[in-house]
């Protein structure tokens, strides 16, 4: 198979074994591979452990609009962006966990911002249900402490 | 907040019933909370402190305090309203958005109010205030005003006939604050001076630029713009994009924003503004003398440039806090109005920031 393979591709192999044959500039937007292709230590196949297919392919929708639109204008790629992380926060956590470990700095900056924006100007009892899975229970006694140590509030 | 709303029950329900993994956004690494946490407009990082224990520490770790400060000193600032109006003198604020619309303005607690019920604000750095007590210079106060975090400092009187001129600022090389009320760029804060020149039996006034190091406290005198002979009344510097700025007023109603794009090269001032119809019809009737906080600040003038928004629009304040922001572009003004935005006030630009004199951040922006 990799003989067949045209030059300057490689494939990324998913944690679930999914192959995705990727243009070599567009996998070394993740540090992590251009690392390895650069010590060579890379044969044409890629693992990317711990990235399932699913995750893995939008990574690298991502990096390849991010390729293209080199020299397309800013703001058609800000809309890319803003489009392309909107996502349930499952995807989103996975999102980041893989740009993180992949290191792909762009698609990193993009996501964080994403969840700050999603955070920014809710309630702590709105954080606590839709950000961090708490119960009632948890609810109930962390308030209880919570408000009595905090006085965070503005006037 | 009406938190107990059925509709959350339902929600807490259900997730019991699903048993997903529940750890949500703790399921990130750490150093991915704090980029997201730097992020954040400064009034909701100190709100989530009471999410969590985790959360609340984040607020303690100085790579926060230090990557906020950097993201937030790129966006628009958050303005700082000093009133000493009717009595007791009271600090607000208000952070801006990109879009500026459905901005509130809220009350910060002043904790030295009972020491010092009257004050002066020195200047704002790196998001610190220094103020001042109004009538005696004494006692002298750094706060950081979202964390309320404040301490007083040494006397700075030493005779009793004695005037003290404050300055505040933040050297980056020595770490150091230094209060030595004007604009600071290149870890030198700058002053204008009125220079007196006999020329025969001529007394000829001019106006200088100088500047006070940090580092090494020295004076220096800075070349200033090429804008014609001004009165010191007339002049007003400020910082813009980093720079240190000029804005001289010409016949108190045109005014031309001079910008030194390389730091003490005379050739690099450059006339960036003109403003020419520079409206008096958002100046207050009353403040056409001016009182209060209101007497030092602007001598002759009407208005004084504070900052420079993301969008490229000029924010102006005139006599007795009126904002305008003026788009240079098309000419225009618009009249910014907040709610809850006191009546009479004078405006400090402010990065809101988790910063306190212990371990200082390290800015590269300015």
């Amino acid at each position: 198979m990799s003989s067949s393979l045209e030059k300057n591709m490689l494939i990324l192999r998913s944690s679930d074994g999914e192959e995705f044959i990727v243009p070599e500039v567009v996998a070394v937007m993740s540090k992590a591979i251009k690392n390895m292709v650069e010590d060579e230590c890379a044969s044409n196949t890629i693992p990317v452990p711990n990235v399932d297919a699913n995750i893995l392919a939008m990574v690298i929708e991502f990096c390849k609009k991010h390729d293209e639109s080199e020299a397309e204008a800013a703001s058609d790629l800000k809309t890319f962006d803003s489009e392309f992380v909107n996502r349930g926060q499952e995807a989103l956590y996975d999102l980041i966990t893989a740009a993180n470990f992949r290191d792909v700095k762009e698609l990193l900056d993009a996501l964080c911002q994403n969840v700050a924006e999603m955070i920014k100007g809710k309630s702590v009892h709105h954080i606590r249900i839709q950000f961090l899975g708490y119960q009632l229970f948890e609810i109930l006694t962390s308030n209880f402490i919570w408000n009595i140590w905090c006085d965070r509030d503005f006037d | 907040m009406d938190l107990a709303s059925d509709k959350h029950i339902k929600k807490i329900k259900c997730k019991l019933d699903d048993d997903e993994p529940r750890n949500g956004m703790e399921s990130l690494q750490p150093d991915i909370a704090l980029d997201i946490f730097s992020r954040l407009p400064i009034t909701s990082l100190l709100q989530f402190s009471s999410v969590n224990r985790s959360w609340q520490m984040l607020q303690y770790d100085p790579n926060l305090a230090s990557l906020h400060f950097s993201r937030t000193a790129k966006n628009n600032p958050c303005l700082i309203f000093h009133c000493d109006y009717p009595i007791r003198n009271q600090l607000f604020f208000v952070e801006l958005s990109d879009e500026m619309d459905n901005e509130i303005v809220r009350r910060i607690q002043t904790p030295f109010c009972d020491t010092m019920p009257e004050f002066n604000v020195i200047a704002s750095c790196n998001g610190l205030l220094c103020l001042s007590d109004s009538l005696y210079s004494d006692p002298l106060y750094i706060y950081n005003p979202f964390t309320r975090k404040h301490r007083e400092l040494p006397k700075s009187r030493q005779f009793d006939d004695q005037e003290v001129v404050f300055g505040f600022g933040f050297h980056p090389v020595t770490n150091e604050y230094k209060r030595a009320s004007e604009a600071l760029v290149c870890g030198r804060l700058h002053w204008l001076a009125q220079l007196r020149i006999c020329r025969g039996t001529r007394i000829h006034r001019d106006v200088a630029i100088v500047s006070f190091d940090l580092a090494d406290e020295q004076f220096r005198e800075v070349p200033r713009p090429e804008c014609g002979n001004l009165i010191m009344a007339n002049y007003q510097l400020t910082v813009l994009g980093g720079c240190l700025s000029a804005v001289a007023c010409h016949l108190y109603d045109r005014y031309e924003i001079w910008v030194m794009e390389e730091y003490s090269v005379k050739e690099s001032w450059l006339k960036k503004y003109n403003i020419k119809d520079c409206i008096r019809q958002f100046m207050k009737p009353e403040f056409q003398r001016p009182y209060g906080i209101w007497k030092n600040v602007l001598n002759q003038r009407i208005a004084r440039v504070l900052c420079i928004f993301e969008n490229g629009n000029i924010l102006m304040e005139y006599r007795g806090g009126v904002l305008v922001s003026h788009n240079p572009n098309s000419g225009t003004y618009k009249k910014l109005m907040f709610e809850g935005m006191p009546d009479l006030f004078q405006t400090v630009v402010h990065v809101g920031s988790l910063n306190w004199i212990g371990k200082p951040i390290h800015s590269s922006t300015n």
